[in-house]
């Protein structure tokens, strides 16, 4: 659903990459992608390049769109709806991170999808990167690992990293090395990650970010990600009010039992208003507005799990398998859950700030 | 006002205004603590009285009935200003959010012109009879009838719950003409004088003390000349799209109104900071996140209002979404109160009175449409579910 803030334009592109999601790259899509050797789907993924999802906010000199940070969270929106597979996000951060740097070349690749990267999701990389000595622009891992999404199928990783005398974070560019790279246990059945070692690798120095880029980024994953809980939402509950409609027990259908009924008009209240906040969240970038982006991020994890709950009790034990889609998206909302840090430690700065008023 | 809205100049005048008029409004300072009902309501009347006399009484309705022709972002900024300056509430508030609409969209040229003006400026006080004793969720039963009698209407059965009915002038009263089983298809829209002897008022006193609304018994009331609003027999139409419109412009002032709150809870808590037990320090941030929610939710009803768009379903999330917040500060606003900090003194000592202020707030998931029938609505009219009787 787009927002209604949003201009024509803007909106027409939005319904452009939902009809392209539904399309190209379904769930089923998604799914079965997972099985490959890849993890995910080229094709499709070539696809969103060429709409210009990679590139919705950067500027138009490196192939970006030129669009308000709005429109990129009505662009993950759709995402979410389709519980889409692949290092779309990591893609997405990526073309962000390089944005201050004039003239990238790779930003330009980045953003029209002739080189994928990887970049770690978790703030923990961010606020304690690996060690690096610094030389010539150039930069060499003392040792250290991170997580990384499809580290073997992507082209380059973009890791944050530290010198050895402290300073700035500076972002490395590493050619993918499988031999760096172990699989992690999978929980979600779309998304895979590695854990990279570090250890010797060297890359070239593509940005530098302060103190305040590097929050700020994590506000940013935040944002985002509240964005895919919203449209998960939506599309979990289309899905689950059709189930009800259909199936009949007791000589009539499901969703005609006031007990359903209710449960999901609940599941429809949070996430209205849960929408709302997350659209207002999400029409800011870096620091502003860093409260609403916390309870943005807070909320729609809250939606997400909730929400996929309730649907998985309404299509009662069929919720439980394979046979219907339905725990996708509870292993999703849980995943999301934990990105870029738990929700709890977004609960404690709220506390925080409440307490201190610093708001 | 300019032909092109400048929301910023109105609020900047707007809060010049206030801070001029509210001290005679309020008759002195500021209310220290939450007003007696009879002053908050001496109060309200001075404060619609002003508000009319600035212009300001109803900004977005047309410039002939006293409007300004506003664009609805005024009234947004009129609810946050009046909220945030501790304004009292409108005292002519059924009439504002029930009766003016129906008038203004349903009523003739001459209810308009006889009734539209005093109702602005609280010369002439509304009041509600819908809700029965056999008819409250379920509003289509109502059993109040109204005959023709020698080609005049006489009204008689019982409305219940009807608030302001003890000062009012006029009652906005729906009443079967059809059969007894006419169910909506047989109820009309009356304008009906209270100050008459077939109506008799007999006040009821609620949880919190208050007697804000009544029984009203009508015994062969007659009602105003020229008393139907439309048609007869198609009251149920009218009274359903009045009150989905009055749905999302309360829900503003309910919205600003407790964003107030919540803002004072948050200050009181942060002087209080470290004497303030975690647990509710953290039930205070789920109704400070519900709070900002709200806020969005509800800019983006008025920027569809603003597009002219009918209220969307999404209005009637919003009234239970609202609820479960306003009754949710209540509580945790009462639980902060009851905690004593180091030196003896309470945590909350200020106004407003929390326990009154939880007690209120039971109200609010059972007026204006139950919550469970808001739900219903969700599921049946927004999400297509099948109706229970299929």
């Amino acid at each position: 659903m787009s927002a209604p803030s949003l201009d024509p334009t803007a909106r027409e592109l939005v319904e452009a990459l939902a009809h392209f999601l539904a399309k190209e790259a379904p769930l089923a899509r998604s799914l079965q992608a997972s099985e490959t050797a890849d993890g995910f789907d080229r094709e499709s993924f070539q696809g969103l390049a060429e709409l210009g999802f990679f590139g919705v906010t950067s500027d138009a000199a490196v192939g970006g769109l030129e669009l308000a940070p709005a429109v990129r969270g009505a662009f993950c929106v759709e995402a979410g709806r389709v519980l889409l597979g692949g290092p779309w996000l990591e893609q997405l951060l990526a073309a962000g991170l390089l944005a201050s740097v004039a003239g990238s070349e790779l930003l330009e690749a980045v953003v029209g999808g002739s080189t994928l990267v990887s970049v770690p999701l978790l703030a923990e990389s961010w606020a304690r990167p690996a060690t690096v000595e610094l030389a010539a622009g150039q930069a060499r891992f003392a040792g250290g690992a991170c997580e990384l999404g499809f580290a073997t199928a992507v082209d380059g990783w973009l890791v944050p990293a530290r010198g050895e005398r402290g300073g700035e974070v500076v972002l490395v560019h590493l050619a993918a090395d499988a031999d760096r790279a172990s699989e992690r246990r999978r929980w979600s059945d779309v998304w895979q990650s590695h854990e990279v070692d570090l250890g010797g690798a060297e890359g070239a120095v593509v940005a530098r970010l302060d103190a305040a880029a590097v929050a700020t980024h994590g506000l940013d994953v935040a944002r985002l990600l509240a964005c895919v809980s919203v449209g998960a939402t939506e599309a979990l509950l289309d899905l689950t009010v059709d189930f009800l409609g259909g199936r009949e027990q007791f000589g009539r259908p499901l969703g005609s039992f006031q007990a359903l009924q209710h449960r999901m008009a609940d599941v429809y209240i949070d996430l209205e208003h849960t929408r709302s906040l997350v659209r207002a969240a999400a029409a800011s970038v870096g620091a502003d507005d860093e409260v609403r982006a916390v309870m943005a991020k807070v909320a729609a994890d809250r939606l997400g799990v909730t929400a996929a709950q309730s649907a998985l009790q309404a299509h009662g034990g069929l919720g439980f398998t394979w046979e219907l889609p339905v725990h996708h998206y509870l292993k999703e909302a849980l995943r999301r859950r934990s990105l870029p840090r738990p929700t709890a430690r977004y609960q404690q700065d709220l506390r925080a700030s409440l307490i201190e008023y610093r708001i | 006002m300019e032909t092109v809205f400048d929301p910023e100049g109105f609020r900047v005048e707007l809060r010049t205004w206030l801070r001029d008029s509210l001290p005679g409004v309020w008759g002195g300072a500021r209310p220290p603590v939450r007003p007696s009902e009879a002053d908050d309501m001496a109060m309200r009347k001075r404060f619609d009285q002003a508000l009319y006399a600035a212009g300001w009484g109803a900004l977005s309705w047309p410039v002939a009935y006293g409007g300004q022709d506003a664009p609805v972002e005024a009234e947004r900024v009129l609810a946050e200003e009046c909220a945030a300056a501790a304004a009292p509430e409108r005292y002519n508030r059924i009439g504002l959010g029930i009766v003016a609409p129906a008038l203004i969209h349903y009523g003739s040229a001459t209810q308009k012109e006889r009734y539209l003006r005093p109702l602005l400026a609280a010369e002439e006080i509304w009041c509600q009879g819908f809700s029965e004793p056999n008819a409250g969720s379920d509003l289509a039963s109502l059993a109040t009838r109204a005959r023709l009698v020698d080609g005049r209407w006489k009204i008689t059965g019982q409305k219940v719950w009807t608030t302001l009915s003890t000062i009012a002038d006029h009652c906005f009263l729906l009443a079967r003409t059809g059969g007894p089983d006419s169910g909506h298809r047989g109820i009309t829209a009356f304008i009906v004088p209270m100050d008459q002897p077939g109506v008799t008022i007999r006040p009821i006193r609620q949880i919190n003390d208050s007697t804000e609304f009544s029984e009203v018994f009508f015994d062969d009331a007659e009602p105003a000349d020229e008393p139907v609003i439309g048609e007869v027999d198609r009251g149920w139409q009218l009274a359903m799209t009045v009150l989905s419109y009055e749905r999302s412009t309360n829900l503003l002032n309910r919205q600003t109104r407790l964003s107030v709150t919540v803002d004072a809870l948050r200050r009181a808590v942060r002087d209080q900071g470290p004497e303030a037990p975690e647990v509710l320090v953290d039930d205070l941030v789920d109704v400070w996140i519900r709070s900002e929610a709200l806020g969005c939710a509800v800019r983006e009803h008025l920027a569809e209002m603003a597009d002219g768009l009918p209220p969307s379903i999404g209005n009637n999330a919003t009234k239970v979404y609202w609820s479960e917040t306003y009754q949710a500060l209540g509580d945790v606003g009462l639980a902060l109160r009851g905690i004593t900090t180091d030196a003896g003194g309470g945590l909350l000592d200020e106004e407003p009175d929390w326990y009154l202020y939880y007690l209120g707030s039971r109200a609010a998931s059972i007026y204006a449409g139950t919550d469970e029938i808001q739900r219903n609505i969700i599921a049946e009219r927004g999400l297509g579910l099948p109706r229970y009787s299929a």
